[in-house]
């Protein structure tokens, strides 16, 4: 019986066994960082004050960028139509495709946060707060990054498309992270943002997750 | 809803256009003409905007065709999401480009407008920023349109992009608030408050009802289009496959 | 094989992009039984299959499937067999047929457990779908060529499998340019033209 727990084994194996694809977006993060603060003329006090919303762009623009490997191939190579005849439905797929989606994409990006912190001499508190405030936008970027991939699997160059369709929805993450990220250092855990942020994250997923399914089927149906 | 179910077949959509296509088309033309010649000449400056306080008499109406173009859309989008109506589809189509040109000319009137309340081309206030992101969700809708190939396909693909769009405009609109409000003081008093005289409140009514019936016009003219188009191209393409059985007999 | 199965369409119209590919099909497989379809390239018959299996819907009309007389969703009564692979590149054979349940003797491909299914050949990689297709132990077979990229034993299997799923109160629906050599089975054949 497929469940969710076969699909994330399968794809984080084939992650795993893809020659270091996964890692592109954990490249282009730190490519985007270093770019960044050589356009700033490398002056820390500015960097200081940028590192946590250019933290946050890095992270959501890398995520973006693999939009398309969210459910493209399964859409392509027609799994997502043998899934559902044998049982394992659109919704179920949305879900663990999500999961599996941000675990692969989005989670190393997160772990990772701390490190690329350095390079903008940021303290441990405002570290403290960007880690927890990403973790809680987690299911939220994942869920709305792998709606858009899902929306444009079965086209041959989706890739942009999928930034266009979920970037717009991922203004209000951005705007409550950010703060989240900073209000840590001031408020602590109490920080209203904190509560916000969780709230329009777990809000995209349960948005996200028929909306997905529904892409599914509509792609399936050809 | 039983408008709605009345409508979904083509002929009897033809026949209802027939009429409503014309007066739509001929009612926006009068009103916002009369609107335009109202708002230039009968209305009077504004004391704190001057003259630029005609720019309203087109910003506002575009401001809120823009939102109520991009509801209809959704509501259209729902419609044929779930009924499988092939004419909702349609009318969602032909609003996005009418809706789309809108929400850009309620940015750039806002702009010009803004140069001498504001002195500055744009503000990051709370309405711009939210009307610009509005922008980038009508050039997704439209994408997905443009880039699927099987019309019925994109047309759920699409559905489905205009609900969650429409789901996270209100979400998008109080997080863009919140955060120009924390972070920017208010900028501008827009005139657009109940107390709003007789002279300025007539033009203002008079181009948002133009526009609105402009609007009607592009989404019954686009679905007649459409109509046209799908007809003659199953007209000029082959017939279904002729669809034989029989019982094979082994030897 | 649990009782026997139904599928039922009434006058399905079936439309891709601007073409309308096949219009008001009404169709009752109700025994045991070879249903062959055949037709021109671009004809329609995958759009047709398809349709049956329950991934794509109908312009108009209905498609229903029952067991013992009792109506059921496709994923309970379906298995299809697609014309192209969908076997994940990265996953060595027998993980492939773990995934999704199926036991790689049934198509004599142990000995290609440890192979990663990029480098199977197409006989090799069908034979595989093959294995997903039994393991689904379904009562409709939908397959959709069947037979291409498969060598002479393998079209023998195909064969041999078919008889067997038949005789096990199954229904099988098979699009194919070359006629499926069955004996003793109740076959129809539904041409497209």
């Amino acid at each position: 019986m497929i469940g969710v727990s076969t699909i994330l084994k399968r794809d984080v194996k084939r992650a795993a066994r893809s020659g270091g694809t996964w890692a592109y977006g954990l490249v282009f993060m730190v490519i985007f960082l270093t770019l960044s603060a050589i356009a700033l003329d490398g002056e820390m006090s500015t960097l200081r004050r940028l590192g946590v919303p250019l933290i946050w762009l890095a992270v959501t623009f890398a995520t973006l960028m693999s939009a398309d490997r969210a459910f493209s191939e399964d859409i392509k190579d027609g799994t997502t139509g043998q899934l559902w005849l044998g049982g394992f439905g659109y919704l179920e797929q949305a879900g663990s495709g999500i999961f599996a989606f941000g675990l692969i994409h989005l989670l190393p990006l997160i772990i990772t946060a701390p490190l690329w912190s350095v390079l903008f001499d940021l303290n441990s508190e405002t570290v403290i707060g960007l880690v927890a405030a990403l973790l809680l936008a987690f299911p939220g970027i994942a869920a709305f990054t792998a709606l858009a991939g899902a929306l444009t699997g079965g086209q041959g160059k989706g890739g942009f498309l999928a930034i266009f369709i979920s970037a717009p929805l991922l203004v209000p993450i951005l705007i409550f992270g950010v703060a989240a990220s900073q209000a840590y250092a001031i408020t602590g855990w109490a920080a209203v943002e904190f509560r916000a942020l969780a709230g329009l994250s777990l809000l995209a997923l349960a948005v996200s997750v028929p909306a997905t399914a529904a892409a599914l089927a509509a792609n399936t149906d050809r | 809803m039983r408008f709605i179910s009345y409508l979904a077949n083509p002929a009897r959509f033809l026949r209802f256009s027939k009429y409503a296509t014309p007066i739509a088309g001929w009612l926006a033309l009068a009103l916002i003409g009369v609107g335009t010649l109202v708002s230039l000449i009968f209305s009077p400056p504004a004391i704190e905007h001057g003259q630029t306080v005609r720019m309203m008499y087109v910003h506002v109406p575009a401001a809120w065709c823009s939102m109520a173009a991009y509801t209809a859309i959704a509501v259209a989008s729902l419609v044929s999401f779930v009924w499988r109506h092939n004419l909702a589809d349609s009318v969602a189509r032909s609003l996005a480009l009418p809706g789309a040109a809108f929400t850009f000319l309620a940015l750039v009137t806002g702009s010009l407008w803004g140069r001498p309340a504001w002195g500055t081309w744009w503000q990051w206030d709370g309405r711009m920023t939210s009307v610009l992101v509005l922008l980038f969700i009508y050039i997704g809708y439209m994408a997905i349109w443009n880039i699927v190939a099987d019309r019925r396909q994109a047309a759920r693909l699409a559905a489905i992009v205009a609900m969650v769009g429409w789901l996270n405009i209100p979400i998008i609109k109080f997080s863009v608030n919140w955060w120009n409000t924390l972070h920017q003081p208010a900028t501008i008093s827009e005139p657009g408050a109940p107390g709003l005289p007789f002279e300025l409140l007539l033009p203002l009514l008079l181009m948002a009802l133009g526009y609105t019936a402009l609007l009607a016009w592009f989404a019954l003219r686009g679905t007649e289009a459409e109509l046209a188009e799908l007809k003659s191209q199953r007209a000029a393409t082959n017939k279904p496959a002729s669809v034989k059985l029989e019982t094979v007999t082994h030897d | 094989m649990t009782g026997t199965a139904t599928l039922k369409l009434t006058d399905v119209d079936i439309i891709r992009g601007h073409r309308t590919l096949i219009s008001a099909l009404t169709l009752t497989l109700d025994r045991p039984q070879l249903l062959w379809v055949e037709g021109g390239n671009g004809i329609g018959k995958t759009s047709l299959l398809r349709t049956c299996a329950g991934l794509s819907q109908p312009a108009s009309g209905q498609v229903a499937w029952a067991l013992n007389e009792e109506s059921c969703k496709a994923p309970d009564a379906v298995a299809f067999l697609p014309a192209d692979t969908y076997n994940k590149s990265g996953l060595t054979t027998l993980e492939s047929a773990q995934f999704w349940g199926a036991d790689l003797g049934t198509v004599d491909m142990e000995s290609h457990a440890t192979t990663r299914t990029e480098r199977l050949s197409t006989g090799q990689a069908k034979r595989l779908s093959i294995a997903n297709l039994i393991a689904a132990e379904k009562p409709i077979w939908i397959l959709d060529e069947p037979l291409a990229g498969l060598d002479a034993s393998g079209r023998e299997d195909v064969t041999a499998l078919l008889s067997e799923h038949i005789s096990n109160d199954g229904i099988a629906i098979v699009a194919s340019h070359t006629p499926i050599p069955v004996a003793n089975i109740f076959t129809q054949r539904l041409t497209l033209g």
